[in-house]
Parts: structure tokens; sequence; C-alpha cells
């Protein structure tokens, strides 16, 4: 059985599934319920999941949009040892070779590298022959060295199949993969698929990639929902990887996302609250799954 | 009226993908390891005589199994000019321990890969298995050879059946049953092959000797009782009878007619076959006259039967029919003489 930390990747090939909303529940329920030391890695450039923990701004150089990280809460310039570092950390600094200073978050437990737009955006764009030396064998080398850290690792991806969220699941023991029911969203899973499956071959028994689940997120009380719902749980060869809770459409998720705003955390909200109850239970299986 | 389905065929797709994914999962990775730590696993029973310790010379003149092992070298040198030339194109099957590989399936490509002189091998490491997975992917392998002996496909058959009965159920009983469930087979195929696994040991050393290797021929010895007629019937199937002349000897299946005719007919005896409870004695059937003879003589010898026994000379003991009602009649005479 592979020690340390269990890397939890969280990965969808379109946007707006809820990979960032979902990094960021599990990465609460894992350190605040189940008190474990965790931490959330941002691989986004959109940098959403960073900016639930971490104070960011907007990263002008980001041709695409995105944030940046501002300065560390730790960062002292009047200390010879940090001489030589601008106060800023992030998940380019994997890739770039450089110290990494995990930000802490409100949660003891709970530390984050947040996301760096467009320091992120020049690492993707790395040539086909340099991807697997800079890009895919730097993440995994970084998380060998801090896997004995943590309790868990979470890593947010962007929507996409490029090389960060390649590295993301090579790097990774567990994969979640939640869905809109929506077409566009049930294509993507096909393609994620396939990216999981060649990377469970090239795993030994010992290191396996295992996939926890397919989970149906933002499920609104439509015809089109619930039937694409029964269609997935219908299959013999899926229904087994169909999480058996959702989450429904709820604006309070949102909400919960506001800079500033409160609540701030799913966890401050009442415990019979709705969204409370049915993201605990999303969490709480999916510990079960990646814990056993 | 709206209609909404996911499309079947996306559906599949998912499915498949979801389906080879976990059907592979951990068992394709491969990596390059030292030819030089290898090491053959002697409990595999698709075993080649010949070993590393052979290597690269050939057997020594010396050794008991000279013979054996020379064929093998000579069969792998062959072998080996191909994966000079093409390389090992399928990757054997190791686990490691204590810094060495050991040699799960693929005992041929080593040796061949050793004699050809490469460094290096493809292989898929596994984490040791456990005993039952250990023989239950050396049987698969084996299997797809399709050129084991019966003691190999015996010694296969019990290795699996004593691994599961020690790693997975330690209740599990080993019967016909067990064996469908951890060697595929059919029911009636693992009937067979248990029947000859209980079997004595003289049939065992007979098969491993090679010297047997037809299951339904050690079969039908394993069904006979009598150890004279099972020394017959094993005799008989070494010096290459056919199924049918020891099935014969396995049921002596003696059948009477009305006809005179001695060709192609036997003795019957008088049998009575009853239902699940027995109500009467079967007194077995027989193509030998000469021991009816002699069972009868023994019989006619006591003083009060003889005047009955002048009657034998006018027997023709090559009739079965004849011989047969004889055998009924003594018997019926015994049978007064008891109940007097």
């Amino acid at each position: 059985m592979a020690k340390g930390a269990k890397v939890i990747v969280i990965a969808t090939d379109k946007g707006g599934d809820g990979k960032s909303t979902m990094s960021i529940q599990i990465a609460e329920h894992f350190a605040q319920t189940r008190n474990k030391k965790g931490l959330l890695i941002d691989l986004d450039p959109q940098g959403n999941s960073s900016q639930h923990f971490v104070r960011m701004e907007h990263d002008p150089f980001a041709t695409k949009g995105g944030k940046k990280p501002t300065k560390h809460p730790e960062y002292n310039p009047n200390d010879p040892e940090q001489a030589g570092w601008d106060g800023i950390t992030s998940t380019a600094d994997i890739f770039l070779g450089r110290d990494i200073y995990p930000y802490p978050t409100k949660i003891a437990n709970l530390s984050v590298i947040p996301a760096y737009a467009s320091l992120l955006q020049d690492v993707e764009e790395v040539s086909k022959d340099d991807v697997t030396k800079k890009v895919y064998n730097r993440f995994l080398q970084f998380i060998q060295l801090i896997k004995n850290e943590y309790d868990f690792i979470v890593l947010d991806t962007r929507p996409s199949k490029g090389p960060l969220t390649s590295a993301a699941i090579k790097a990774a023991s567990d994969l979640i993969i939640p869905t809109v029911l929506e077409q566009w969203s049930i294509d993507g899973i096909y393609g994620l698929l396939q990216m999981w499956k060649t990377e469970a071959f090239n795993r030994s028994d010992e290191n396996p990639l295992n996939l926890v689940g397919i989970l149906p997120n933002m499920v609104a009380r439509t015809k089109l929902h619930s039937t694409f719902l029964t269609s997935l749980h219908n299959s013999n060869s899926i229904k087994d990887y169909i999480m058996p809770y959702v989450l429904r459409k709820r604006t309070i998720y949102a909400e919960l996302m506001v800079d500033g705003g409160e609540p701030q955390s799913i966890y401050q909200l009442p415990e019979n609250h709705p969204a409370r109850i049915e993201s605990e239970e999303v969490c709480n299986y999916i510990y079960d799954k990646v814990f056993k | 009226m709206k209609k909404f389905t996911i499309d079947t065929s996306l559906i599949d797709a998912i499915g498949d993908t979801l389906d080879a994914g976990l059907s592979y999962k951990g068992k394709l990775k491969t990596e390059v390891i030292p030819v030089k730590k290898l090491v053959l696993d002697p409990q595999n029973a698709r075993d080649l005589a010949l070993g590393f310790e052979d290597l690269p010379d050939g057997p020594s003149t010396s050794d008991p199994f000279y013979e054996r092992k020379l064929n093998e070298f000579e069969d792998l040198k062959h072998f080996a000019e191909e994966i000079k030339e093409d390389g090992v194109l399928q990757p054997i099957i190791v686990y490691e321990e204590g810094g060495k590989f050991y040699v799960i399936a693929g005992e041929r490509r080593s040796l061949g890969s050793a004699i050809a002189g490469l460094n290096y091998i493809p292989a898929i490491v596994r984490s040791k298995p456990d005993e039952y997975n250990l023989s239950r992917i050396q049987w698969n392998e084996n299997l797809q050879r399709k050129n084991l002996n019966l003691w190999e496909r015996l010694q296969g058959i019990d290795r699996l059946l004593k691994g599961y009965i020690s790693e997975v159920d330690p209740n599990a009983i080993a019967s016909p049953s067990l064996i469908v469930k951890v060697a595929n087979f059919s029911m009636s195929m693992a009937v067979d092959y248990f029947a000859i696994l209980n079997g004595d040991q003289e049939l065992l050393n007979a098969i491993k000797e090679q010297k047997i290797d037809n299951v339904k021929k050690a079969v039908q010895i394993t069904k006979i009782k009598d150890p004279f007629a099972k020394r017959q019937a094993l005799d008989a199937c070494i010096t290459g009878a056919t199924l049918e002349e020891i099935e014969n000897i396995a049921t002596l299946d003696i059948q009477a007619t009305p006809s005179t005719s001695t060709s192609n007919q036997k003795v019957s005896m008088p049998i009575k076959t009853a239902g699940r409870q027995a109500t009467k004695v079967t007194l077995g059937t027989t193509t030998n006259t000469k021991a009816v003879k002699k069972i009868v003589e023994l019989i006619l010898n006591e003083p009060e039967f003889n005047d009955f026994r002048n009657k034998l000379d006018n027997i023709n003991w090559e009739d079965y029919g004849q011989v047969s009602k004889l055998f009924n009649r003594v018997l019926g005479l015994l049978e007064k003489r008891v109940n007097k």
C-alpha cells in the first residue's frame, strides 16, 4: 500500500461543473470534521478555490484572466532568511523549481498553495517534448517530497485535459469527477475516464489510481436532470461509479464563495441546513472511499 | 412533448472505458529489469528442468536430468536467436522480494533472454501475490499454452485448491465444485480431475512418470475397487489399451443371451439391482468362466451335492448361457441347504 497522504484530484473536462466548490468542501470536511492535516493545491489559473482561503488579487499579466496571491502572511522583508523572496508563493513555483511556502487558512489543519494565473499559463505552454520533464515529473517529485507531511492533498484542476490536469492525475491516488447532468458535461466524463484508464494501466498494484466516483452536481428538479441521472444509474457498467448522493443546485453554494461574505463555509451553516446535510453526506462517502 | 435521453453510444463508451480500466488496473505497468536478478519459481507446475544455474553452457553431463535438460537447452537456444532478432515481445510477470525478481510467468522468455545474452528484460512487476493468486496466475498463463501434460494439470489444480483453502476460505473443502470455481472447469471435467487427484498412489505415480496421460482412462481406473482388477487395468493402460478395454475391466459388464453362440457373450450372474436401499445381494458379473467353475466346484465339493457334481461333466464352459444357468442352479441348491 502507498504510504503518505491520499492525493485526491477533482477533474472535469468542462468548466462550471463544480470542481473548485467540491475541492473546497472536501478540504474543509477532511480538515475540520475529520481532523486530518491537509493541503489544497490549486492548479487552475482562475484561482477560485485559492480565493476562498487566501487573499487574492487580479493578475494583470494573465492573458486569459485569473488571479494571483497576495503576500504570504508570514512574509517579513526584514528577515535575512527571507532575502530574495518576494513574499508570494504559488503552484507555479513547483514547476519553476522555487521554494514553496503553503499559505495558512482559518482552519488549523488546512494549508493552501494558491494559483498564480499568468505563471501557470506559461507552464502550460511548454512544448510536447518538455512536458514530461518540466511538468509531469516536477509535479510528481514535489508530491513525493511533501506527501509524508500531510494526511490528504486535494488537487483542484482547470477544465481541460492539458498538461496541468494530466500532471495532477499522474500524481493522484484518487479521482473524483463532478458532473452536471447535461449533455456537454456528460460528454466530458468520457474524455476524463480515458485519461484515468491510461493512467490506471500504468500504475502498479501498490500505487493505484482509484476512481472514487462520478458526482452528480448542481442537480435541479427538472425532467432533464432526473432522466439523465436515471440513465446513468441504469447502466450496469456505470452505476457502481455514480455516487449515491447528489449535490443540488442551491444558491447558498455561490453565496459561500463571495469575497468577504458571511457565512464563508458550509460548516458555518446550521447542522440541519439542507446544503450542509447533503455536503456532509457526499464528503463522508468520499472520505470512506478514499481512506478505506 | 419534451424527451431527453443520453445517447446509448455515449453510455456504452463510458461503460466500456470503465470496464477496461477496472479490468487491467494495476496490471499492465511494464518495467525493464536485470536478467541476472531473475529467480525461477520452483513450484510452478510448468517446470522446465533447466535453470539459470545451467547457463550459459548448458547442463553438465553429470546432471541426473542431463538428457531432458539438454533437449530443453537446445530448444531454448533456437528461441534465444529469435529474442536476439526481435527482443522479448511480451513482458514476463514477476514479483519483487529481497532485491530479486521471482518469475510468476515467463520462464522460457527468462531463460531465453539469458541465453541470448540480454542484460535486461521487460517485465510487469506485481506485488507478491498470496499462494492462491500466485497459483491462479500461473495456471492461467500455463493454460494459454495448452500443452500441459496430465500431471502438470493435476499439479496446477492441486495448488489452486490448496491455495484457495489456505488464503481465501479456510472452511472450503476440496471438491469438484471447488475445482469448477478455481480452475474454471465444467462440472464434468472437475469430477474427473477430482477423482484422479484422489486416486491411489500407483495411478498418480504412473501419471507423474507420463506413462498415463489420458484423463478418461485414468478416471476409469479410479472406479475399480478390486485391487487385482485395478492393477490389471493400470498395466493395460500403460501398455496402450483402448478406453473401451479399460472400461471392460472396470465394469465387468456381462450380459447373457439365449443364443448358444460363445462369441461376444458373457456369464450372467444373478444380478438384482435394488433401489436406493439394497434389498438383495449382487454377486457381480465376469467373463472368466474358469473362475465360475472354481466357485461351483468348491460349493459342490460338499458330500450332499455328490449327485449334482456329476452334471458338471456335461457343461460347455465356453457357453456363457449354460454357465449362467448352472451357477443359478448351484446357488439355489446352496440356499436350500443353508435354510434347512
